[in-house]
């Protein structure tokens, strides 16, 4: 599979004269991609990302192939541009499943921009026929050592939770973003555990109240609470309790929310949450 | 009355004829000249053997007048001296003294010491009381450069030093008799003198670096002069043949050996005559040079340190010559490094033995033939066999001590406290795990012999040490070597599995030592590790350094499977500013591809060689080579 992609890229490549004279709606942006100057790369790249044609895909996903400069810092804010990045979130763009392997080896790269990005570029993708793939790249991507790839990958289970796409091994992605809490990384479980946290993740957020971040816990319980789909509601109280507990200014806002905005009507624990406040 | 001119001449002339009429007639006659001068004849063959057969005769092993094997300590608290005799572990006699600041030296009726830097002190062996004190001539200019004694007569060499240089420019080699301390001769070099050693009425001192010079014991004068040269080759003009330099003479039970430090032992024995070093005794234990664990064959006596009792005591080769042969008694060589000992097969060098003393220091220790002994900081004398390690014989004296000498050759005791030694293995295990990092060196010097030591197990012991991380760096990259150079077929299982390791933040996990690994898979140059080696080259985390090896072990091994990957590879960061500074992993990778790929590489390389987005070394390298190739 592998070597037939690349055989046909190459032969893209060298058929490029013919080929740019039959996609000629494409060929200055191919010039442009090409060329020298990376700010119009990118600008193109960017371009090409909006447009829905399979024919911009096939350029976009050509010139990932054959390698794209990645950004190199001389100092502080004084950047060339990232075209490898913008290449591979164009390809996102299209949401396309015939992008999933490039992206999947994108998802290994030793840039962790372009790996952080091609994790979102996957998650994005609704077919359910590559979902497995995408979890698999997905697991991989949370046990990251690069804070941003796990960031992108929590993002992946919080969007496709929330845009209802398929999402196998729930429970497994639920367990290492409680891992990863334990491992004191805070940013990416907040993110990915207020879409798929469910009753673990309530029970272990109460029985480390003290070892966790006061700020962490108060955001995941706060997600947790307005969800419609999160309960019973026992544990909501169980929740509201927990949070009266920690006593907090972030746990008194997720509070005054949870009794501003109940998620379904006649929920006992909003009325706790009611009373909490008025104490 | 005034002369003329010519009356002079006349007068000169006929002086000059009358000095050298005297000068023939004194060397025709045998007349001894003055010793130390410049143009002595050198290896002369009647002189040499004369010497040689005197140095044959045989010599008491033991040198006091009980004729019994004794140790004389310094001990530290109470500062003293204490004289114990081995057999039966009785303390003869302590005596508190304050400085003691020299080796002792035993002879029959006397033992000798420095006291202070200006006082050479005799005392009585049976008692231990003051036999005489003798001032040195140079007060406290004096350089002690040390001494030796042959019976009760001490013979010493010293300067009077000024100015802080490095060597006397001249020294003094005195005779001090053993009854009254009062001085029977002394004789000055022009030039710098070694510590000396006495046997059977003759007086060797090294001299000016490459002589070793024999004195007559009665009068002073010299009898011999031995000058060894050996062939040093010279870059782009041959070879020549050099001094070697002669910087310790020791009086041991099997004759006078001399030589350098550094590089081995001479006998003297009439061979010498020849004066070229292949065709003397020379001998030398084949053990490569170590960085900070030295085998030093005796004490380099121009040192006036050395004359105390030191930590370069703690340093060096323990050996003795073999009574029946030319070469190390049974072949075996100890070296020791504080607490460690090392049992070294002289002629091939390989280990066979490493003895590793509890917890304290090892102050002083002894070669007695076929036993090797020592006394421990806490006053500790446990006796070893030189041939196989193991413990025979132990005594508690219970003498905190600075330093000791013993008399005790050929010593050999029913086993007292005797136990097996560990085998060579878990010693050196035991000297790699040691926790004490002020013995780097020591795991440094276990970690290069095991090189030698076969089975895949040490593989696995070197591995481990080269992941630990508490590992010091230098004993790291040691490690790292060896493992390395002993990489078999029957390691590769363990080398596998090490790459199995993943970089996992969330078990905390990451591989360890890959660079090492895949150096050592090159090495092998096993298939079987093509797959892992190309997981890591894949593997984001994997650092550059590592990289390299990966790429440079994958080349090697030289199976196609790699021409894809590479490919891959070579594509996705060629524009990647991140391999600016390590440019040469992807030029390797380019130039494998030109070796090893087809055309569709070919096409590859000439596309990435032309496009203008990747790295400018990259174009370079791939249009020069490419060019090449076309050529």
């Amino acid at each position: 599979m592998k070597s037939a992609l690349f055989s046909v890229s190459l032969g893209i490549l060298i058929l490029l004269p013919t080929s740019s004279v039959q996609a000629a709606p494409l060929a200055p942006q191919r010039k442009a991609l090409w060329g020298k100057d990376l700010k119009r790369a990118v600008q193109v790249a960017k371009q090409l990302g909006r447009m829905r044609s399979a024919k911009a895909l096939d350029l976009l996903m050509e010139s990932l192939q054959l390698g794209a400069p990645t950004e190199y810092c001389k100092s502080r804010g004084k950047c060339t541009p990232d075209l490898a990045v913008a290449l591979v979130n164009a390809i996102g763009n299209h949401k396309s499943s015939r992008a999933v392997n490039l992206l999947v080896n994108y998802t290994r790269n030793r840039n962790a921009k372009v790996r952080a990005q091609a994790i979102r570029a996957l998650g994005v993708l609704s077919d359910p026929k590559v979902a497995k793939k995408i979890a698999a790249a997905m697991i991989k991507s949370l046990s990251d050592r690069d804070v941003q790839v796990r960031m992108a990958a929590a993002w992946v289970v919080a969007h496709r939770t929330k845009a209802k796409l398929v999402l196998p091994r729930r429970e497994r992605l639920e367990g290492l973003l409680i891992k990863l809490l334990d491992r004191g990384d805070t940013a990416a479980p907040s993110i990915g555990l207020a879409a798929i946290g469910g009753y673990l993740t309530a029970r272990h957020l109460a029985v480390n109240l003290k070892k966790l971040p006061e700020i962490t816990i108060a955001k995941i319980y706060r997600s947790l609470l307005v969800r419609k789909d999160f309960g019973p509601d026992p544990i909501r109280q169980w929740i509201v309790r927990a949070l009266a507990e920690i006593k907090g200014q972030h746990a008194t806002e997720a509070l005054a929310n949870y009794a501003a905005n109940p998620p379904l009507p006649g929920l006992k624990s909003v009325a706790m949450a009611n009373q909490f406040m008025e104490k | 009355m005034r002369r003329s001119k010519s009356g002079y001449c006349k007068v000169v002339e006929r002086l000059v004829g009358v000095a050298l009429a005297v000068v023939m007639a004194a060397s025709i006659s045998g007349c001894p000249s003055q010793p130390f001068e410049i143009n002595y004849a050198r290896n002369d063959p009647r002189s040499i053997n004369s010497v040689a057969s005197r140095v044959a005769k045989a010599q008491p092993a033991i040198r006091n007048v009980f004729g019994k094997p004794m140790a004389f300590i310094v001990a530290t608290s109470p500062r003293g001296i204490a004289a114990v005799e081995l057999e039966t572990g009785q303390v003869l006699w302590r005596k508190n003294i304050n400085d003691c600041s020299s080796k002792i030296v035993v002879g029959k009726n006397f033992i000798f010491h420095r006291k202070g830097s200006t006082i050479l002190m005799a005392r009585h062996i049976r008692t231990g009381e003051i036999a005489w004190q003798y001032r040195f001539k140079y007060g406290n200019a004096t350089e002690f450069y040390g001494m030796d004694s042959d019976g009760d007569n001490l013979f010493y060499v010293a300067t009077g030093m000024s100015g802080g240089r490095a060597y006397a420019r001249f020294a003094d080699i005195v005779k001090v008799i053993g009854s009254t301390g009062k001085v029977a001769w002394r004789r000055r070099a022009q030039g710098p003198l070694g510590a000396p050693a006495a046997r059977n009425g003759l007086v060797f001192v090294p001299y000016r670096f490459q002589y070793l010079s024999v004195l007559n014991h009665r009068t002073g004068d010299e009898t011999a002069r031995v000058y060894v040269r050996h062939k040093v080759a010279f870059r782009n003009r041959g070879t020549r043949l050099s001094p070697i330099m002669i910087n310790y003479v020791r009086n041991s039970p099997e004759g006078i050996i001399f030589g350098n430090d550094n590089e081995g032992a001479i006998r003297f024995t009439p061979k010498l005559v020849s004066g070229l070093k292949p065709k003397t005794d020379f001998i030398a234990i084949s053990l490569k040079r170590q960085r900070s664990v030295k085998a030093r064959y005796w004490w380099d006596s121009y040192k006036p340190s050395m004359v105390a009792y030191t930590a370069i005591d703690r340093n060096r080769l323990l050996w003795r010559w073999s009574k029946t042969d030319t070469g190390f008694a049974n072949d075996m060589a100890t070296l020791q490094y504080y607490r460690y000992f090392f049992g070294f097969q002289a002629y091939t060098g390989l280990l066979k033995w490493a003895h590793m003393h509890e917890a304290t220091q090892v102050i002083s220790t002894a070669h007695l033939g076929d036993r090797i002994i020592y006394i421990s900081r806490e006053g500790r004398i446990v006796m070893l066999d030189a041939r196989n390690g193991d413990r025979v014989w132990e005594l508690k004296t219970g003498i905190r001590t600075h330093g000791a000498t013993f008399d005790a050759y050929s010593f050999n005791p029913p086993p007292t406290g005797a136990a097996k030694n560990a085998p060579l293995l878990q010693v050196l295990k035991e000297v790699i795990a040691e926790p004490d990092l002020q013995f780097q060196d020591a795991k440094i010097f276990a970690v290069t012999q095991l090189v030698k030591v076969p089975g895949a197990e040490i593989s696995r012991i070197l591995l481990r040490l080269v992941n630990a991380p508490k590992t010091p760096v230098s004993v790291r990259r040691v490690a790292g070597e060896v493992l390395v150079k002993r990489a078999t077929q029957a390691s590769l299982p363990i080398f596998l599995a090490a790459l199995k390791n993943r970089y996992d933040f969330l078990k905390g996990t990451a591989p360890k030592g890959v660079g090492i690994v895949a150096k050592a898979l090159a090495r092998i140059g096993s298939r079987r590790a093509v797959a892992p080696l190309l997981a890591h080259l894949q593997e984001p985390l994997t650092p550059f350094s590592a990289l390299e090896e990966i790429v440079l072990a994958l080349i090697k091994i030289g199976d196609k499977r790699i021409v894809w990957p590479f490919g891959q590879f070579l594509l996705t960061y060629r524009a990647a500013p991140a391999f600016g500074p390590q440019i040469n992993i992807l030029t390797t990778i380019a130039k494998s591809l030109i070796k090893m790929g087809g055309r569709s590489e070919r096409q590859m390389l000439t596309f990435v060689a032309e496009d203008h987005h990747t790295l400018p070394q990259l174009r370079q390298f791939l249009r020069r080579e490419l060019g090449k190739a076309t050529k």
